[in-house]
C-alpha cells in the first residue's frame, strides 16, 4: 500500500510549491509516486537492481527538470515517460544478451498452485516486443488512457491502441495458442 | 455479419475490454458481439489475457528498501549538483586556457614582435601578363587600416591559466569531487569518442534539450 502525503494537494500543487523553492514539496511527489515508479520500473525491466536504479534516477531527472515543466502532460505521465525512457537505455545496455523470456522472474510470496500461471504469464510478458511491452503494462498496471499512454510513449493515439490490441492479442497466443483456425474476419 | 463489420469491431475490441468504449459506441460493440460467435470468443480471450495479467503483482522490496529511498535519492541528487558545479568550473578553466592561447598568439603576430624579426620577404614581382588573380583595388593615398591593437600587457600567460586551472581544481576538490571523479568529469567534456558524451534518452522537457553549453551556465545548476 502506498502512503503518501496529504492527499489534498494536487501534484500540480506540490510542483507549484517546488518551483518557487519549497524543497519539501519534492518529497512529497517522491512518496506519492515512489512505489508506482518502482513498480513500473520493475515490470518494464524485471529486475529488482534495475529496478531501483531507474527509479531513483527518473526522480533524479524530474528534480532537474521540473522547473523546466511545461504541465503539457500530468505530473504522473511525465515521470512515466522519463521511467521508458531510462528502461529503453537500460535495455539497450543490456545489448539483448539475454533473452527477454529469460529475464528474472518475480519472487512470488508462496508456491500456490497459480505459481505456475504466473510463471507462465510472466514469461509471455516477457516475450512481448518491447513496445508492445510498454503499453500493455502502461494500460494495464498504470491504467492510463490511451490518450495518456500516447505522450507517455512518445507515439499517436491511434498507434497506442492498435500497439495495445497486438499486445493483447500475442499475450493471449502466447498462454493458449488457438487449437484451431479462427473465423469471422478474413 | 459481415467480414467488415468483424474487422471494424475488432479494431475496437482493444477500447472495449479496456473500458474505454462507452455509451452508444459501447452499446453497439456489445450488440454485435452477441450476435457474432467469432468476435465474442476474440474479446472474451482478451479480456481472460488481461485478467491474468492483472493478477501479476511485483515483490515487495520492503520496509527497509522504502525507508533509504528518499535518503539514496537527496544524497543522489546532492552528488549531481557536484557533479554539474564542476562541470561548470571546468568549462571555466577551458574558457581561460583558451583566452590565454588567443592572447600568445595574438603576441606573436603583434605589429612589434614583427618589427622585432626584421623586414619580411617581400612578394615576388607580379607578371603583368599573367592571368594571376588581380589584387584588389587600393585607393593610392586611402590610409591603411590601422593594425589591430596589440593585446594588453596584462593578459594571461599561459602559465598564469594553468595556474588558474589549478586553482579551480583545488576549489573543485574542496567541494568534495575527489580525483577519480574529476577525472571522470574530464573524460565527460571531453569524451575519447565523439559518441560517448551523447545522452541517449529521448526529450523529455526544455532542460533535457538544453546544450551542455546551456547547461554550464546555468546558474541554478
Amino acid at each position: 500500500m502506498e502512503v503518501g502525503p496529504d492527499r489534498q494537494e494536487s501534484d500540480e500543487q506540490l510542483v507549484a510549491r517546488f518551483v518557487q523553492g519549497d524543497e519539501s514539496a519534492f518529497d512529497d511527489l517522491v512518496v506519492r509516486h515512489r512505489v508506482g515508479i518502482y513498480r513500473l520500473a520493475y515490470r518494464l525491466l524485471g529486475s529488482h537492481e534495475e529496478a531501483d536504479d531507474v527509479a531513483q534516477e527518473a526522480f533524479l531527472r524530474a528534480y532537474r527538470g521540473l522547473r523546466g515543466f511545461r504541465g503539457e502532460a500530468t505530473f504522473r505521465t511525465w515521470l512515466t515517460r522519463i521511467v521508458i525512457n531510462l528502461a529503453i537505455g537500460v535495455r539497450r545496455g543490456r545489448r539483448l544478451s539475454v533473452p527477454l523470456e529469460a529475464a528474472p522472474e518475480p519472487r512470488h510470496d508462496a508456491d500456490g498452485p497459480d505459481t505456475a500461471l504466473r510463471r507462465q504469464v510472466w514469461r509471455a510478458v516477457g516475450g512481448l516486443p518491447p513496445r508492445q511491452k510498454q503499453v500493455l503494462v502502461l494500460k494495464v498496471y498504470e491504467g492510463m488512457k490511451f490518450t495518456e499512454i500516447a505522450q507517455a510513449a512518445g507515439m499517436s493515439i491511434g498507434t497506442a491502441k492498435a500497439t495495445f490490441f497486438q499486445a493483447v492479442r500475442n499475450l493471449r497466443s502466447r498462454l493458449a495458442p488457438p487449437a484451431g483456425a479462427e473465423g469471422g474476419e478474413a | 455479419m459481415t467480414t467488415s463489420d468483424c474487422r471494424r469491431i475488432r479494431d475496437l475490441l482493444a477500447q472495449l475490454v479496456s473500458g474505454e468504449i462507452e455509451g452508444e459506441a459501447g452499446r453497439e460493440i456489445e450488440a454485435h458481439l452477441l450476435a457474432c460467435p467469432a468476435c465474442s470468443a476474440e474479446a472474451a480471450g482478451l479480456r481472460e489475457a488481461l485478467s491474468l495479467l492483472k493478477e501479476e503483482v511485483p515483490p515487495d522490496p520492503g520496509v527497509p528498501y522504502w525507508s533509504s529511498f528518499g535518503g539514496r535519492l537527496r544524497a543522489r541528487i546532492a552528488a549531481s549538483q557536484r557533479r554539474r558545479r564542476t562541470l561548470r568550473l571546468i568549462a571555466a578553466a577551458a574558457a581561460v586556457l583558451l583566452v590565454a592561447s588567443l592572447a600568445l598568439l595574438g603576441q606573436r603576430e603583434s605589429p612589434a614582435s614583427r618589427i622585432a624579426e626584421g623586414p619580411r620577404p617581400s612578394p615576388p614581382p607580379i607578371d603583368a601578363g599573367s592571368p594571376a588573380t588581380p589584387a584588389p583595388p587600393v585607393a593610392p593615398h586611402e590610409p591603411r587600416p590601422a593594425p589591430a591593437p596589440s593585446v594588453p600587457a596584462r593578459a594571461l600567460s599561459v602559465a598564469e591559466a594553468e595556474a588558474r586551472l589549478d586553482a579551480l581544481l583545488r576549489q573543485a576538490a574542496a567541494e568534495g569531487q575527489d580525483p577519480g571523479e574529476l577525472e571522470a568529469i574530464l573524460d565527460e567534456v571531453a569524451p575519447a569518442h565523439p559518441l560517448d558524451g551523447a545522452d541517449t534518452l529521448g526529450r523529455l522537457s526544455p532542460e533535457e534539450d538544453r546544450s551542455l553549453a546551456e547547461d554550464l551556465l546555468d546558474p541554478q545548476g
